[in-house]
């Protein structure tokens, strides 16, 4: 008896084994195409979606950017289709190996793409298991293809150095934001309906797609960040530049941190660079005859990292007071520019609609049927208040000549 | 010798019975409906679900001690009790049917996306069978496992996501009229009605009041649970995506990344709530067997061929009841909802009602009892 009972109970959990190994849905490593970014345009109606796939072998071995082989780390194709989906699923008529997002780390995407919708490419994101949501979105201008095509310096997969330099322009200048898709969606979908993207473009006079530029100490071309584009209701409706970038950024209270340079209170035209540490923005609403205006107080605390000033005794509270008031009035010229942007493009990408909401809920009912309209008599107050903190270890613009001759 | 569990061991077995299937896509369903305010929501619904899960305390003080049919079939005569049976019997199959299809189609769309639906049932219903084999004793064990680490991973990842809460997602308040709330608060409701599980675990605690109170923190627990994942979701998306999201909870989680070197710290939480799954699962048919037994007349504990009969018919059902996903996420809000509300509220509180009107009998009184 107590034999045939152990017999049963090793047979089926013998069998129900069977159904825990995942058979079906088993992925083995050298099966997958691991992709490190991905890029979208338009043909027409159709959709053009070009990867950036790893090849594992080439990386895996040696030092640089050719992994001490002769191979190019990654390898960029292009399928099309009339969905973004078929055009991946494309990818099997000239692939050997099937197209894994999960390591995929920016997508970027076409200035006509944007301009023309971006709701199927949210659409896939947030339908699909396999394509991560936490992918950064980037603009370029023309075609987006060639950004995946640049070799980058220092960094072997051009996908993550792409996320790199996004992530590492958010935390020092934060004049472009790092977008994820699904905040592009919760922007997107917010009451703004508006959400800025970084543009990423190519500098230089001709494309690195070949291994043989590393051979110089200056590549041709290389990837850069330059403006952010404006999208409204999934469409792309223009440019801002860094310094309107910046300015929003500020209204936005989306500063990490950041560099102002003021000009020199000496009058001598040399400049000074403060080192924004921290920032808080606090948007104060009030009604105007029925519209909104809203106060922006701003309170920046930063470290002089250079002035080139003739002469400044940076131990004295009044000449600290005046690079301070210098850096508020840039500041302020950067809110003031940014948001005139915003107001000639019409898109509220700072997210007063979701103040408004919260705060004028009677009047909001009203506002919200036609927002933009309200959006255009919207007035900004900016209060700036910068704080230098900290001089660096010098009290006074280094200048040899006054040093030599015992000035202070 | 009879099996016996604790009351903390009954209140995880109970916690289990509600919240692994609720915090999948209630927390959506309620944002959609009462948007901002959906934490009002599961407030409301919280009350409405802590005096049934003190009615329901009150019928556990009137038991005699014997398991729930033989005890209502001691009150009301062999007809009734039966007619009890076969309603509970139905509800009970209807809801283990459906959680085995959630779960289901969680891990399907998720995680296995190749591997046939009806395998991944068959494994989640033998697994759980298995469970329900063992005896109420290891299911208190199990549960208790499975909620201990259910709430630490819980606990961390809402704190793993704090810097990504935007507080101001919540404003305005109380825009919602009160039609909505009431409307959202049904839903619910509904599920935290499920506390009357306990019910059917009552000859295993050594004392009524046990059951009862079992009863009643379950209840607050996992309406807690409830409210902490739709007040993560609403911080962390607002409320308008999280319409377009099926599984937003977990989307959440999905989110967070730990410097360079950790992302998809979902996953960890996914173990705890599959471990959540099985156990709810077996709960469910625990109470089935239960009920199945005492209509047929079944004794002796279930035959191995009984229970993969009934493991088959359960899956296959699962797997075959809706044709599409969409039916089954309309059915969840819709029929099965009513289903809860009128099994467990109208149900629940006649047998109330009927235990108060009949007299009990001399050898009802159970020493426990009146405690």
């Amino acid at each position: 008896m107590i034999v045939r009972r152990t017999t049963s109970i090793v047979l089926f959990l013998l069998l129900s084994g069977t159904m825990l190994t995942g058979c079906w849905s088993r992925v083995e490593l050298n099966e997958l195409a691991i992709t490190s970014a991905t890029s979208i345009d338009r043909d027409g109606d159709d959709w053009i979606v070009s990867f950036q796939v790893v090849i594992p072998s080439t990386i895996s071995s040696g030092i640089g950017i050719t992994g001490g082989g002769g191979g190019s780390p990654v390898i960029v194709y292009s399928t099309k289709g009339k969905t973004i989906r078929e055009a991946n699923m494309h990818s099997v008529y000239e692939s050997p190996r099937r197209l894994y997002f999960a390591h995929n780390r920016v997508i970027v995407i076409s200035e006509e793409t944007a301009r023309r919708g971006l709701n199927p490419v949210l659409e896939v994101y947030l339908r699909n298991p396999d394509a991560r949501e936490t992918v950064d979105v980037l603009v370029t201008a023309g075609k987006s293809r060639k950004i995946l095509e640049q070799m980058m310096q220092i960094q072997r997969i051009p996908g993550d150095g792409i996320r790199e330099i996004n992530t590492i322009e958010a935390e020092n200048s934060s004049a472009l934001p790092e977008v994820k898709m699904y905040e592009l969606a919760m922007n997107l979908a917010s009451d703004s309906a508006s959400a800025l993207l970084p543009e990423i473009y190519l500098s230089g006079t001709k494309e690195t797609s070949s291994l043989s530029a590393f051979e110089n100490t200056t590549l041709p071309s290389k990837l850069r960040l330059g403006r952010a584009a404006v999208i409204k209701k999934d469409k792309m409706v223009g440019w801002l530049s860094r310094k309107d970038a910046l300015g929003v950024a500020y209204m936005r209270d989306a500063i990490n941190k950041s560099l102002v340079t003021v000009a020199c209170p000496d009058g001598s035209g040399n400049n000074s660079s403060i080192s924004i540490g921290s920032s808080s923005t606090n948007q104060r609403p009030s009604l105007i005859d029925g519209n909104l205006k809203v106060k922006l107080e701003v309170k920046a605390e930063g470290t002089l990292v250079q002035s080139d000033c003739k002469s400044l005794d940076l131990y004295k509270t009044d000449v600290i007071q005046q690079i301070e008031k210098a850096a508020e009035k840039e500041i302020a010229s950067c809110i003031l520019s940014g948001w005139q942007s915003l107001q000639k493009l019409k898109a509220d990408a700072v997210g007063f609609a979701g103040l408004a909401h919260r705060t004028y809920r009677k009047e909001w009912r009203n506002w919200q049927k036609d927002w933009d309209a309200e959006f255009a008599r919207i007035q900004i107050e900016p209060a700036v208040s910068v704080t230098l903190s900290n001089v660096g270890l010098s009290n006074q613009s280094l200048n040899v000549d006054k040093l030599r001759e015992g000035k202070k | 010798m009879k099996q016996r569990i604790t009351t903390i061991q009954g209140f995880a077995i109970l916690v289990n019975t509600i919240a692994p299937s609720a915090v999948l896509q209630m927390p959506a369903h309620i944002v959609s409906v009462t948007k901002q305010d959906a934490w009002l929501t599961v407030l409301f619904s919280m009350v409405v679900g802590l005096v049934y899960a003190y009615v329901v305390g009150r019928i556990c003080l009137l038991s005699n001690g014997k398991p729930l049919m033989e005890w209502l079939e001691s009150r009301f005569g062999k007809a009734v009790a039966l007619v009890i049976a076969i309603m509970l019997c139905g509800y009970y199959f209807m809801v283990a049917t459906s959680v085995v299809r959630q779960f289901t189609n969680y891990v399907h769309e998720q995680l296995l996306n190749t591997t046939p639906i009806l395998a991944i049932a068959l494994v989640i219903v033998l697994v759980s069978v298995y469970a329900v084999w063992q005896g109420i004793e290891a299911m208190g064990r199990m549960h208790f496992i499975v909620l201990l680490f259910g709430c630490v991973l819980m606990g961390l990842n809402f704190l793993l996501l704090w810097s990504y809460y935007d507080w101001s997602n919540f404003l305005p308040i109380f825009e919602m009229p009160p039609e909505r709330h009431l409307s959202a608060v049904l839903i619910p409701a509904g599920w935290l009605s499920e506390i009357s599980a306990v019910l059917f675990l009552l000859p295993y605690f050594k004392k009524n009041i046990q059951a009862a109170r079992a009863a009643l923190w379950a209840t607050l627990l996992s309406g807690s649970m409830i409210l902490v994942t739709v007040v993560m979701i609403i911080a962390v998306f607002g409320v308008k995506i999280v319409n377009a999201l099926s599984y937003p909870s977990f989307a959440a989680l999905g989110i967070v990344e730990v410097g360079k070197f950790m992302e998809r710290i979902d996953v960890f939480l996914l173990t705890a709530w599959m471990a959540s799954m099985f156990a709810k699962v077996s709960i469910f048919l625990f109470i089935f067997f239960q009920l199945l037994s005492f209509i047929f007349g079944i004794r002796k504990k279930t035959s191995p061929l009984t229970a993969l009969a009934v493991s088959a018919f359960i899956s296959a059902s699962s797997i075959y009841s809706w044709p599409r996903n969409s039916n089954f996420i309309e059915y969840i809000f819709t029929s099965l909802s009513a289903y809860l509300l009128v099994n467990n509220y109208a149900l629940f509180l006649l047998i109330w009602g009927g235990l108060r009107l009949f007299k009990k009998k001399s050898d009802d009184v159970q020493g426990g009892a009146a405690t």
